[in-house]
């Protein structure tokens, strides 16, 4: 049964991919500007446009340009940098690990605290510690991101100057693992607020609706600790509906990391991808963003995977 | 799940909708660089900025170059200077690389043929000692400088010369490794180059071309190491070999690359230990970090920024005069714009010194066409439009506009060299109101820019324009194909976007480019200013400083006019 489902899912996978390079590659090309432009500047003459162009196989149909970067993709090649002339490989992979750290950093802080805050809210219903969360997780779903960043490195880094506000590891004499938590603290958090608010809003509203569930008054009848209620029955059942709005935030904290890169200058694929849209540098173009569309899919795969097993009524549904 | 990548993009739009709400609200982070950033910023991939460079004196001329930071104390030798700059560096290979901010820091590990230094006019010697262009403008000959190698110990030698071109330029050559944009772009009339002797090097061109010789102060012609090519292939960008004064150490991309001292450099070791060189794209971040010490020294800095730096007690700020361009081009096809009296309105009707002072905080200087003050080629004595709200109306009035009419203005949202450019705009729409101008205002992201400007005004997105915006950063101070591009050659192919013509004046910047003679150029040329000036093709606008900033203890840093060239051999830090 999971193995068809399994197989279902993968095929669909694929098909979600090609249609994102596809959508992706018709947008670039359908923005005005190509990339013999934007590296010519605005004294490209126009036989050097036009010379620069036929080498760069950009008067090519388009279909004949996309079927050319397939075919290589599939053989495991993304083509070269136009503005670089290096592998889209060896710019997107490393850029890649990068934005993974300073991901899955924000994520486990992102679950952590929400489901934490989320739980103690819902538990304490009403109380003022719930009304702070409630004012607290609004706040956190309305401001943007990089408004955010932004604020937090002035603050943080120009003003009291405690944490630096800007790369990855200190350019000297930096490096180590220290220095890596330092840098990633102002940025991990930026881009954690804003799913720690709607993890904990949904762990509150999931909590409340299995406080009023039958078994929950049957464990407290049958004398269990109120401890063991709360993490044994409660937790665990208000949990089931959260974990498909995990993966759903990881794909969000994803994209979201795109400004906040920017905006920190940390060194991921997000500023990668908004740079080469800018300079219109297809091939990075298409390599990060099948990258981060891969990545994306395969985690709702396994949320979807993961709400499956812990909740069999959606497996029969 | 389909939806994710429009989905991605949407919010990448949508966020920059909410940006601008947040760049009001935080008015002192100076934010507007970040949504320059997200809007289309292309500062590291074309061939024009705004920023600046410096230079040491170097070369056999040994020339004092212009402003400098006071050099209190001895020079010291020592230490790391990090630079900040406002993209990455796209390659460190001389044949593939685009743009400014790639420029600079190619320039310390690459040594060029010829180069421009501090305040001296026209080209000095770098590696070539000396030159000579052909009678008839179809061949130029180098002589070397003798005992130049590269950080590899390779000969700079004729045959290293040739090669470097040959495997830019030559299609076939076993070392070309493109297609390439800019060595094409540059050196579209080289046909071939030759070795006479070890130290004597031929430039063969398919036209008379006495361009050809000042195009060489793109650092595109840098010399690289033969043996370095021929073992790294196309990785030589990660292991790039010149002949700079710093040899290249590492290269984090997106992070940082380290550069160390040559002390085999040909003249004389430089001071500084290592050069770090960061890219901080967001503008207020790049201030933000000289502000806290985390970087000595930023290349590229917003007017917006002058007065706080000129208030530090840490800081200073460094700037000096420029080969740089903004002017506007008036559509002669429009139908207002036809009559001269019309553009030369315009002309009075923008207040210039009042833009240059509260937009620039004087950063800037007024120019009266496109050649820059106090050149060879330059004409002071052409007509010239202070701001006079009273002559514009009259002349509006003798053209049978004295009720005014409205006008259409296509500017970039930003843009490299494009200083300020909505800022700008909005200034200048306020000044054109006075006179009965309606300026509508259209913006658009850089790259959009370029492709609806290609095409000339009269057709952007199937609508005419009266005006658009437009800047150049010029290697060097000849005017040369530059100048003919952008008043001459009609689009598409050519940047006379406004379809300026005038056989007269045409005719003289053809002559130019062939005669060989500088004093007979520089008359060609001068002719041409005062028509240009006349005809007011364009709103003349003004003339960018280079603006740095740098902490106090850094010293020994002069500007130079070229931009794409950072000299720094002599710097120093206390």
């Amino acid at each position: 049964m999971y193995l068809t489902w399994m197989l279902r899912r993968f095929v669909y996978l694929i098909l979600v991919l090609l249609a994102a390079t596809v959508v992706v590659f018709m947008m670039m090309h359908l923005a005005p500007g190509d990339p013999a432009q934007a590296m010519l500047g605005p004294m490209a003459r126009g036989d050097a446009l036009a010379q620069l162009r036929q080498q760069l196989g950009l008067n090519d149909p388009l279909y004949i340009q996309y079927l050319h970067w397939l075919e290589h993709t599939l053989r495991g090649d993304l083509g070269r940098s136009i503005r670089q002339q290096v592998p889209v490989s060896s710019l997107i992979f490393s850029q890649f690990k990068n934005t993974a750290i300073l991901g899955s950093v924000s994520f486990v802080i992102a679950v952590v605290g929400g489901l934490a805050l989320g739980f103690l809210a819902g538990l304490k219903r009403g109380s003022f510690f719930d009304r702070i969360i409630i004012v607290i997780a609004s706040s956190g779903i309305a401001i943007p991101s990089f408004f955010l960043g932004l604020v937090l490195a002035y603050v943080f880094g120009i003003r009291l100057h405690v944490l630096p506000s800007n790369g990855m590891y200190s350019l000297q004499g930096g490096g180590g693992l220290l220095d890596l938590i330092k840098h990633l603290a102002l940025p991990a958090i930026t881009l954690a607020v804003g799913p720690i608010a709607v993890v904990a809003r949904m762990t509150r509203s999931s909590t409340l609706e299995v406080l009023s569930q039958d078994y929950v008054r049957t464990a407290r009848a049958k004398g269990l600790h109120e401890r063991a209620v709360a993490t044994r029955h409660i937790f665990k059942n208000a949990l089931i509906p959260i974990i498909h709005l995990l993966g759903l935030q990881a794909g969000i904290l994803l994209s979201a990391t795109a400004l906040v890169e920017v905006v920190f200058s940390w060194p991921g694929i997000g500023a990668l991808m908004v740079n080469s849209i800018l300079t219109r540098d297809l091939p990075v173009t298409q390599g990060s963003v099948l990258l981060i569309a891969a990545v994306y899919a395969i985690v709702s795969v396994f949320a979807d995977f993961a709400h499956m097993v812990v909740d069999p009524r959606v497996h029969q549904s | 799940m389909t939806y994710s990548l429009p989905n991605a993009m949407r919010r990448i739009a949508s966020r920059r909708q909410v940006l601008k709400g947040a760049a009001a609200a935080v008015g002192t982070l100076g934010i507007t660089s970040l949504l320059a950033a997200c809007g289309g910023d292309s500062s590291s991939d074309s061939t024009d900025t705004a920023s600046a460079s410096t230079a040491s004196s170097s070369g056999s001329s040994g020339s004092s170059a212009s402003p400098s930071t006071g050099d209190a104390g001895t020079p010291k030798k020592g230490g790391t200077l990090v630079v900040g700059m406002e993209a990455e560096i796209s390659s460190f290979d001389p044949a593939v690389m685009t743009g400014t901010s790639t420029f600079r820091p190619v320039s310390s590990i690459f040594d060029m043929l010829v180069n421009l230094y501090g305040t001296e006019s026209g080209l000095q010697p770098d590696i070539a000692e000396s030159w000579e262009v052909a009678q008839d403008a179809q061949s130029v000959t180098m002589k070397l400088r003798p005992d130049v190698k590269f950080h590899d110990g390779t000969a700079v030698d004729a045959e290293a010369v040739v090669f470097s071109f040959e495997r830019m330029l030559n299609t076939n050559d076993p070392n070309y490794f493109g297609p390439y944009a800019f060595p094409p772009f540059f050196y579209p009339t080289y046909k071939t180059s030759t070795v006479i002797d070890p130290l004597n090097v031929k430039f063969e061109l398919t036209q008379p071309d006495a361009t050809f010789l000042s195009a060489l102060a793109w650092n595109t012609a840098s010399p690289v190491s033969p043996t370095a090519v021929k073992a790294a292939g196309k990785d030589f960008s990660n292991k790039p070999v010149g002949a700079g004064p710093f040899k290249f150490v590492s290269w984090d991309k997106n992070v940082k690359t380290t550069m160390e001292r040559n002390d085999d450099y040909w003249n004389g070791a430089p001071l500084l230990d290592q050069i770090i060189w960061k890219p901080i794209v967001e503008e207020a971040a790049r201030f933000n970090q000289l502000l806290s010490g985390e970087v000595d020294f930023i290349v590229s800095i917003d007017p917006q920024f002058v007065p706080q730096v000129q208030a530090s007690q840490d800081l200073q700020l460094i700037q000096g005069p420029s080969l740089h361009t903004w002017w506007v081009y008036l559509n002669t096809h429009e139908e207002h714009l036809k009559d001269k009296r019309v553009r030369q309105a315009l002309n009075y009707g923008v207040d210039k010194a009042s833009l240059i002072k509260n937009i620039l905080h004087d950063t800037a200087v007024e120019s009266r066409g496109w050649c820059w003050p106090n050149t060879w080629a330059y004409e002071p004595d052409v007509v010239q439009y202070p701001y006079d709200p009273d002559k514009a109306k009259e002349l509006l009035a003798q053209a049978g506009f004295a009720d005014g009419f409205d006008l259409e203005y296509l500017v970039p949202e930003s843009g490299s060299g494009m200083v300020a450019p909505k800022q700008i705009a909005t200034a200048m729409q306020a000044d054109l109101k006075k006179i009965g101008i309606n300026l509508k205002i259209t913006t658009l992201e850089w790259i959009s820019y370029l492709a609806a400007t290609a095409n000339g005004l009269d057709s952007v997105n199937g609508k005419q324009f009266g005006m658009s915006q437009e800047s150049w950063m010029n290697p060097v101070d000849d005017p040369g194909l530059w100048v003919e591009f952008e008043s001459v050659s009609m689009p598409p192919g050519g940047g006379n976007t406004g379809y300026y013509e005038n056989s007269e004046y045409a005719e003289l910047l053809a002559k130019a480019r062939t005669t060989t003679d500088k004093t007979q150029r520089a008359e060609f040329y001068k002719q041409a200013q005062k028509i240009f000036a006349e005809d007011a093709p364009w709103i003349f606008m003004f003339h960018s400083n280079f603006v740095t900033a740098a902490r106090k203890n850094v010293h020994g840093i002069k500007l130079n006019p070229d931009q794409n060239v950072l000299h720094l051999k002599d710097v120093w830090k206390s």
